[in-house]
């Protein structure tokens, strides 16, 4: 009796330390996945601070971006280390939402049209005095149209790295002698010349979802349109010009017939690479992967005019969006050294963005687009003045008041006969409920 | 002494199994209890509050059913009812589709064992793999069934961006992708069947087909109700096909309830898990009154 | 007289042989239906121009170009991918086992006040839908800072009462003279529980381990929530082909070579244990 009760205890001990054993073992298993990316034990050199850096970079810029990290940690090698870590946008975002104040990283790029609604839920703080202590950056040495967007009385949100627009691309050996169009009309014509349904060459094909928000939103403002009101953020796109910018993209499919119907996100960029395309519009950063197809044979040209037949500034404005330098909220300290070694750090990508120019993207730095690192760079300077490269208002609901109308631009695009006003009307109203959801909600 | 001494111990030892046996229990209930019980009633909790965690009793819940200021009621009741049509339409085709392969194994034709295998294969990938690979054969313009399509001189079908060809593609893909589990499960419980009762139908001169529809099918109600149940659980679960194949489009027509909420979980995890609440507690109905039909049937 | 059964018998045979050739012919039309578009897929990860040659299901140029892509890209590390779904998934079902098997003991076997009262309990919870749950998990592990975190995805699944139940029924089918004999032999529970009940039961954890396996290396739901904030190196195989999907991707071919990578591994092991697969399937069905 005794000897079984001894078993039993033994039994119920060996239990016990198996089960934490093997806790403890899964617990390792954990720990081998660092708890959060960027955590890189070895690597911290003593007295170095470690900033974390999220982006939404990806594709070819990412190649880019990443040796311009690798070269700044050479540069601040013992003193600063940047840790970066990208990721697609929407994963970008809700990584930010999901891991600030706790797990979140120091220093994100968010894009332009968000910061001001990312301050205002306290995902980022504004870079204020108390970060200039050992070095300064002049807000005024940023693109301007940027940087208006970014000012708060408590400083300045963030740091812009680039604008960039979207530009129209074209196939050199398709395009041929043709004079390159200056306005909508020409633009469909030459297309309509080039479109072979015989070999399946089309003028431009275009997606009916993406990059519907850069050409649908150039197309607005071209139109002389305006996307939102940005002191309510209410929606202003249901105009004149927002329905006739909605109609120009239905016209390239289903009245001038140069795009095949109901392209899915990237079927335009396939068609365009395979050689089944004359014309191509798409977001500037695509510039490195397409140079590497086409080589010589890529062309690229400015939107700038292109999507109206008005004459007028606003007729030349393109959309853009910007990447935004943000420090975000944490509930670690943020000393006074890492203070520092965030303005050290954006200071020098702005300085040194001439080289971001090599993705193809405009830096918003605008000494570093006087540099001959950028005027040499290839194709950067056909994209249009910077000066007309228009980036959102800055409304804190600017993506409730605005961007719900793309999904509505998309069914307009999907027929010959959609009610165009019908559809914005709904889009309207459906923003309007966003932005009161947003707020009360 | 002794005579006192005895029952306190045998007490004493009845305890220490009582105890023993409990022990067993410890590290699967205290998993339980935080990752369920504890979470259960805290999004109970979390469903009567507001964006500061105060406490504001059924407002989410009005809000959600019937205040039309906010987006997300509009959202909601919309991918409940897309998730309603999903279920409605793939639960049959998940049972009757599963039944016929099934009921053509149960005949043991050559190589049915191998035929067996290769239809099941496709429950064992993963739902990004699955779509990716079906995305590239359904795209318009550069997809497999439009190169075909187009080969045969048919006019294009944008099957992920228009309806109803956006839903008959998640069908297709749905079925696709796990109808093997219900032909196995259902195949066995035709190999349960004892086959002298085919012979003694067949004596009795009734066509196969007959003896399928009157013998075969009323042994398998069981087994039936358990695919059943499982399969319509599981379609309310509905998300990964319609989030990757179609990004809930056209025109949100494919964005089920599922999507809807796990796009309030980060900005708004309060409204999010009335949501939640509400979607399963529809999911306990039906299940509840499934059991109770099962049961009738029974009786 | 006596011919007459015999009679029946010759047509019911003529009949079943017509039923098999019409069963035969109608699974391979199925059969070849379902395989098609993975013909397809397998066949344009390995065409040199994916994007031109779209119709043929054997490449008309060859070319291992979009593997090497894939392999190299430091974006797309798929092979990081399955070995962190491997590890997940398998550590995962190993301490699933253990933990439902002690519990499957608890509830089946040893005999303890309140028992049944809380094995009812366990019953109910059965019936709640995982979805109410997932708002609340997501707050439980963000408050344990378990975000991103392999734990998060390994942690919440051990408290599951389906396979739980299933081993405990395979338990209670050990006869009970073979428990009382050990008793006399002086075995105690946990000898009883690992000598006698674990060795009769090994089908139980293969269907449990299986059914628990799979379902861990299919979740997408969860892992994307809790998985929210990883490099992408630390995704599951799910999460990161997710990603190879979202992405704005011109690699066409890359991207099939991309979901052929990742299907590989399973249908290897499915193709080496499928009849094990198919017969835990076949259990989970009959049991619950």
């Amino acid at each position: 009796m005794k000897l079984k009760k001894f078993w039993l205890s033994l039994a119920a001990v060996a239990m016990a330390a198996a089960m934490s054993l093997s806790l403890v073992a899964c617990g390792e298993g954990g720990g081998e996945e660092p708890e959060k990316g960027g955590e890189n034990p070895g690597q911290t050199v003593t007295g170095s601070v470690s900033l974390k850096l999220w982006t939404p970079v990806t594709g070819a810029d990412l190649t880019v971006f990443n040796r311009m990290i690798t070269r700044f940690n050479q540069a601040y090698e013992g003193q600063i280390h940047v840790d970066h870590q990208s990721n697609v946008r929407d994963t970008h975002y809700n990584n930010l939402k999901n891991n600030i104040p706790n797990n979140g990283p120091d220093i994100a790029i968010i894009h332009s049209q968000l910061v001001k609604n990312y301050a205002e839920k306290e995902y980022i703080v504004p870079i204020d005095d108390s970060f200039f202590t050992k070095e300064t950056i002049d807000p005024n040495g940023y693109q301007q149209n940027v940087m208006s967007t970014l000012k708060t009385e408590d400083g300045v949100l963030g740091f812009p790295l680039d604008v960039h627009p979207i530009v129209l691309y074209y196939n050199k050996s398709i395009v041929g002698d043709n004079p390159l169009p200056k306005n909508f009309t020409e633009l469909m014509t030459l297309a309509q010349k080039l479109t072979n349904s015989s070999q399946g060459v089309w003028g431009l094909p275009i997606s009916t979802l993406w990059p519907t928000e850069f050409t649908y939103t150039t197309a607005l403002y071209q139109e002389g349109g305006e996307e939102i009101d940005t002191a309510t953020s209410q929606p202003k796109f249901n105009s004149d010009a927002g329905a006739a910018a909605a109609e120009h993209l239905r016209d390239i499919i289903y009245k001038y017939k140069v795009s095949p119907e109901n392209l899915g996100t990237d079927a335009d960029l396939q068609l365009f690479t395979t050689g089944k395309a004359a014309f191509h519009i798409q977001g500037c950063w695509q510039l490195s992967s397409l140079m590497e197809i086409f080589g010589d044979d890529l062309g690229v040209m400015s939107l700038s005019g292109m999507l109206t037949d008005k004459t007028d500034a606003a007729s030349k404005y393109v959309m853009a969006r910007s990447h935004v330098f943000c420090v975000a909220k944490t509930k670690r300290a943020l000393s006074q050294r890492k203070k520092e070694a965030i303005v050290t750090f954006i200071k020098w990508m702005g300085e040194n963005s001439a080289e971001w120019s090599t993705a193809g993207q405009i830096p918003a730095f605008n000494a570093a687009r006087e540099s001959d690192t950028f005027k040499n760079a290839p194709y950067v300077s056909l994209y249009g003045d910077p000066a007309n490269f228009r980036t959102a208002a800055s409304a804190t609901y600017f993506e409730s008041g605005y961007e719900t109308v793309f999904q509505y631009v998309t069914t307009i695009m999907k027929s010959a006969d959609s009610d165009i006003r019908g559809e914005l009307t709904k889009a309207e109203e459906e923003a309007k409920r966003a932005v009161s959801t947003e707020m009360y909600g | 002494m002794e005579s006192f001494e005895k029952p306190v111990l045998h007490k004493l030892t009845v305890f220490k199994k009582q105890f023993y046996g409990f022990l067993f229990a410890v590290p699967f209930l205290a998993i339980f209890a935080l990752f369920f019980i504890y979470p259960f009633f805290s999004g109970i909790a979390v469903s009567f509050t507001n964006r500061k965690g105060e406490w504001v009793g059924f407002q989410n819940y009005y809000n959600i059913l019937f205040n039309k200021d906010f987006v997300y009621q509009s959202d909601f009741l919309r991918g409940l009812g897309n998730t309603l049509l999903f279920v409605a339409i793939s639960v049959p085709l998940l049972i009757v589709i599963p039944l016929f392969i099934a009921i053509l194994l149960d005949i043991k034709p050559a190589g049915y064992k191998f035929f067996r295998a290769l239809l099941f294969m496709p429950t064992v990938f993963s739902i990004s793999a699955v779509v990716l690979m079906w995305k590239r054969v359904l795209e318009v313009e550069t997809g497999f069934v439009d190169a075909a399509l187009k080969a045969m001189g048919m006019s294009q079908i944008d099957f992920l961006g228009s309806q109803p060809w956006a839903w008959i593609s998640l069908f297709v893909v749905t079925v696709w992708w796990t109808m093997g589990t219900n032909i196995v499960i259902l195949g066995a419980g035709l190999k349960n069947i004892d086959k002298t009762v085919y012979e003694a139908a067949a004596i009795d001169g009734a066509s196969y087909l007959k003896t399928v529809f009157t013998i075969t099918l009323p042994l398998l109600a069981g087994q039936i109700v358990v695919v059943l149940i499982m399969t319509i659980l599981a379609s309310f679960n509905i998300y990964g096909q319609p989030l990757l194949l179609t990004a809930g489009g056209p025109e949100r027509t494919t964005q089920v309830a599922l999507m809807v909420i796990v796009s309030n979980l980060f900005d708004r995890p309060y409204v999010a898990a009335s949501m939640a609440l509400l979607l399963g507690l529809i999911m306990i109905a039906i299940s509840l009154i499934q059991a109770a039909f099962a049961r009738r049937r029974n009786d | 007289m006596e011919k007459k059964p015999q009679k029946y018998k010759a047509k019911f045979n003529i009949g079943e042989r017509r039923r098999k050739i019409v069963a035969l012919v109608l699974l391979i039309l199925i059969s070849l239906l379902c395989v098609l578009p993975l013909l397809w897929a397998f066949g344009t990860s390995f065409k040199k121009n994916a994007l031109t040659d779209i119709m043929s299901i054997i490449p008309r140029e060859f070319s291992f170009d979009n593997y090497i892509k894939l392999f190299s890209d430091e974006n797309s590390p798929v092979l990081r991918w399955l070995l962190n779904s491997f590890m997940v998934s398998g550590v995962h079902t190993v301490l699933y086992l253990i933990v439902a098997a002690l519990a499957g003991y608890a509830f089946g076997v040893a005999k303890w006040k309140g028992r049944d009262v809380v094995f009812g309990l366990l019953l109910a919870t059965a019936m709640v839908p995982s979805v109410i749950n997932l708002v609340p998990l997501y707050k439980l592990i963000t408050s344990m800072n378990l975000n991103g975190n392999v734990l998060a995805l390994i942690l919440p699944g051990l408290g599951g009462v389906l396979y739980m139940m299933l081993i405990r029924q395979y338990f209670m089918s050990v006869p009970k003279e073979l428990i009382e004999a050990a008793q006399l032999e002086g075995l105690g529970q946990f000898g009883i529980f690992l000598r006698i009940i674990v060795p009769l039961c090994s089908s139980a954890f293969m269907v449990a381990g299986m059914m628990t396996f799979i379902g861990s290396w299919n979740d997408y739901l969860w892992p994307s929530i809790a998985m929210a904030g990883v490099e992408s190196k630390y995704l599951t195989l799910p999460l990161g082909i997710a990603k190879l999907l979202g992405d704005n991707n011109i690699q066409y071919g890359m991207t099939m070579a991309g979901a052929i990578t990742s299907m590989l591994p399973t249908l290897i092991v499915y193709l080496i244990l499928q009849n094990k697969i198919i017969e835990s399937v076949a259990n989970t069905g009959s049991k619950s």
